[in-house]
């Protein structure tokens, strides 16, 4: 096996492993190890089979039955009643996913556009791969931007809280509608989806919201300096999303060099900038003070 | 026993194929997926992650155990776990093979293949 596909299988087989934590600890006990054999397995017979674009293949139906069975076995357990300091606790972890999320995009487009691969079905899966990812990141994002209100609920002033209680309302409408979306889709012919717009204005006005609503409250954060530092994080993150998608919509302004102005180096930024605040409530955390109220 | 078996039936088409898989011998969580795919013609693919969630569920209502038999241990990985039918896992896949033997009668009575 030549030393660039056994990078891509390692890389596989270290990503699975650490996905294998959103399982309970007794299931990741009794399976973690028969379930990262098993799926070493069937990463070596794709590559074998298709080489990266089907180990690409692989991961996206591979990360949706993982996120529902980690959901399912978690339900069994009772894991999923969450108490408010775990909330608060959880914002960290998945400020720094989503995030993650986030960057790893730009890395693959990076990869992708001054790597070797150059085939279009490699873009073609890579995209796919990217839309379903960012989709699903609404998900951990809400919990995030739980935890984020409750914690700076204290602190921030009614505008803070407004921008914290929009971006959750937000965050809800988001997935909200993508799950309407879905219904309609599974139970409707398409033409039928097509003639119900309220579920695409749904979408967009709470995904708006989301941003709005981060950028109240970095508003407020940095009248209050609510963050022990970076406090421009919050504004900067909602207003570098408003202008992705605003871009995208209404076309970048002429005065912007286009080269530079794509979706890809901002959702970067924007990646960047919630890994960022992510370590800043990490910071927070371990001060263990309570918040002032003001 | 005949309760216990009617209570987990009808299967669910997961569980049918994997207890089918099964069926002709003891296979690791690979094989098993292996198996269901090929046995279905690729229409059914389990992941990893249902896979050993419907292991456990399995295992905890006495329809599949853990084996200590290898087929091959030369040439097979020492950590990977073989699963098997139980006695009670085979009745119930033969009490679910006959509930659809006797669907597939009523479907070849009113002719529905032939209007696929």
């Amino acid at each position: 096996m030549r030393r660039s596909s056994c990078g891509w299988l390692l890389v596989s087989e270290r990503l699975y492993k650490r996905l294998l934590y959103l399982y309970s600890k007794q299931f990741r006990a009794a399976y973690g190890r028969q379930m990262r054999l098993t799926f070493r397995d069937a990463c070596r017979e794709a590559y074998h089979r298709k080489g990266v674009g089907g180990l690409l293949a692989l991961w996206l139906p591979t990360l949706l039955d993982l996120i529902k069975s980690a959901l399912e076995d978690r339900a069994r357990q009772g894991e999923i009643t969450m108490s408010k300091a775990r909330l608060i606790g959880l914002a960290v972890p998945l400020t720094i996913l989503v995030g993650s999320i986030w960057l790893l995009e730009f890395i693959g487009n990076l990869l992708l556009r001054f790597g070797q691969v150059r085939e279009e079905r490699f873009w073609d899966l890579f995209l796919t791969f990217w839309v379903f990812a960012f989709i699903l990141s609404f998900i951990p994002l809400l919990f995030a931007l739980l935890g984020t209100r409750l914690r700076f609920h204290p602190s921030a002033s009614t505008l803070g809280r407004f921008g914290l209680a929009l971006s959750v309302t937000g965050g809800v409408g988001v997935i909200v509608s993508m799950m309407a979306r879905l219904l309609l889709d599974a139970v409707a012919p398409e033409p039928e989806v097509g003639a119900v717009p309220w579920v695409g204005y749904a979408a967009v006005a709470s995904f708006w919201s989301v941003w709005i609503g981060y950028i109240l409250f970095g508003v407020d954060a940095l009248r209050y300096r609510l963050l022990p530092r970076w406090n421009l994080l919050p504004g900067l993150l909602g207003a570098t999303i408003v202008l992705t998608f605003g871009f995208e919509w209404f076309g970048v302004p002429a005065f912007l060099p286009t080269q530079w102005a794509t979706p890809s180096l901002f959702i970067s930024i924007n990646g960047a900038c919630l890994v960022l605040l992510g370590i800043v409530l990490i910071d927070q955390r371990r001060e263990q003070q309570p918040i002032e109220a003001i | 026993m005949h309760e216990d078996i009617q209570r987990l039936l009808p299967l669910t088409p997961t569980m049918f194929h994997m207890l089918l898989a099964l069926a002709d011998g003891e296979k690791h969580g690979y094989g098993i997926m292996q198996a269901v795919e090929k046995e279905t013609q690729g229409q059914m693919q389990i992941r990893t992650g249902s896979l050993y969630g419907s292991i456990q569920r399995m295992i905890a209502a006495g329809l599949i155990e853990e084996t200590n038999e290898r087929p091959d241990p030369v040439l097979d990985d020492e950590r990977r776990r073989y699963y098997g039918l139980t006695d009670f896992g085979r009745r119930v896949l033969s009490a679910e093979a006959s509930r659809i033997a006797q669907a597939m009668k009523v479907i070849q009575v009113k002719h529905i293949l032939g209007e696929v």
